[in-house]
């Protein structure tokens, strides 16, 4: 160090303004050291946010500096897990797939973090008069045992009347969300809402009530409510959308879960 | 890539060829079952029609006689319609979804 002010008080030689340095200086208080602003007012340029890479998925480990309203006002930081937060949180999406595909598999996305599940999707079958369905998955693939019930009123609208059944099955090895469905990609042949409970318990067995709208093999409107039921009480992680036949032409999905607290 | 494809998690995986066969002999099965699902539609429509006239059969209502050949009409259609040619004859609809085959129009 070639030269070293010592002193107790900087102040303006004139006025109330003063520099320290000039452009391209660097200045660096040493590790250890401290720095006091106390209760002064410190401008800070933007660019120290704008400045830095930008992070476009949280997760839960990141933290945002807070001042704490119960210490005072004292800076703090609070992880994103704490942050508060709507009931739902979404774990997957599915946007506005046109690939012909088979089946839309979801694997890893129930777990024990949630009890519940919200699924929201649109799939449009590529063949006529269709039926959708379902089969949870595990670490193995498909549950394909015949463990799987549903029953469920469908409606239509059509004639004047309108047509109403109801349908139901017990020990099948599939699940089912809808009834004969059409392949009109525009108006979509199935929007299906799903709460789907306890897939991943190991004591108690999975459940779906459902409130779908379909397309008829014959485009009319028609809803589906029902329930599904899968009477293995295995821990499920996963979930696959399929038509009876033929291929998914057009898929829109979103699962969230439902916080616990 | 085969014309059976899993999108997994977003990702597209081709069908191994077991679970092509496996997939041809689940929508096989759906297809031969065509006409029976039809069928099946058929019955529901004339249960909702026949529905409708039942308040015809009351005692203190004297149904038509042309309603009563129209309701055993529509009680023959599985007997008289045997063939998924005939069954779609029976589902055809319109455009705005309203059944065409004059068999559903009550007299």
């Amino acid at each position: 160090m070639s030269s070293e002010i010592k002193a107790d008080k900087w102040s303006p030689a004139s006025g109330t303004s003063a520099t320290i340095g000039d452009s391209g200086d660097t200045y660096t208080v040493p590790s250890g050291a401290t720095l006091t602003a106390s209760a002064a007012t410190v401008n800070l340029p933007t660019s120290i946010i704008t400045g830095v890479a930008e992070k476009t998925t949280l997760v839960d480990a990141d933290k945002f500096l807070i001042s704490d309203s119960a210490a005072s006002g004292a800076f703090k930081h609070v992880q994103k897990s704490n942050l508060p937060s709507g009931a739902l949180v979404r774990l997957y999406s599915l946007a506005d797939n046109t690939s012909s595909v088979t089946n839309i598999t979801i694997d890893n996305v129930f777990s024990a973090d949630y009890d519940d599940y919200l699924v929201l999707g649109d799939l449009t079958s590529a063949s006529n008069a269709q039926n959708l369905r379902y089969k949870f998955r595990d670490g193995s693939g498909d549950r394909a045992d015949s463990e799987y019930d549903h029953r469920m009123l469908f409606a239509t609208t059509g004639d004047s009347a309108g047509t109403q059944h109801s349908i139901s099955a017990t020990g099948q090895d599939y699940g089912r969300l809808t009834d004969s469905s059409n392949n009109d990609n525009v108006r979509v042949a199935a929007r299906i809402a799903l709460h789907i409970f306890n897939p991943y318990s190991a004591s108690r067995r999975a459940s779906i009530t459902m409130t779908n709208r379909h397309l008829s093999s014959g485009a009319d409107v028609g809803y589906t409510f029902g329930v599904n039921d899968y009477k293995n009480d295995t821990q499920l992680t996963g979930i696959k959308f399929y038509w009876a036949s033929g291929n998914v032409s057009q898929s829109r999905i979103n699962i969230y879960g439902y916080k616990k607290a | 890539m085969s014309e059976y494809i899993h999108l997994i998690n977003g990702k597209e995986v081709a069908f191994t060829n077991s679970e092509i066969v496996e997939r041809q002999a689940e929508e096989k099965a759906w297809n031969d079952a065509s006409a029976t699902r039809k069928l099946a539609e058929i019955k529901q429509i004339r249960l909702q029609k026949l529905n409708e006239t039942d308040y015809l059969a009351n005692s203190d209502v004297t149904m038509p006689d042309n309603v009563k050949t129209w309701r055993q009409t529509l009680r023959d259609l599985p007997a008289n319609h045997t063939d998924e040619a005939a069954y779609d004859a029976l589902l055809a609809r319109d455009a705005d979804g309203k059944l065409t085959n004059s068999v559903w129009s009550k007299p």
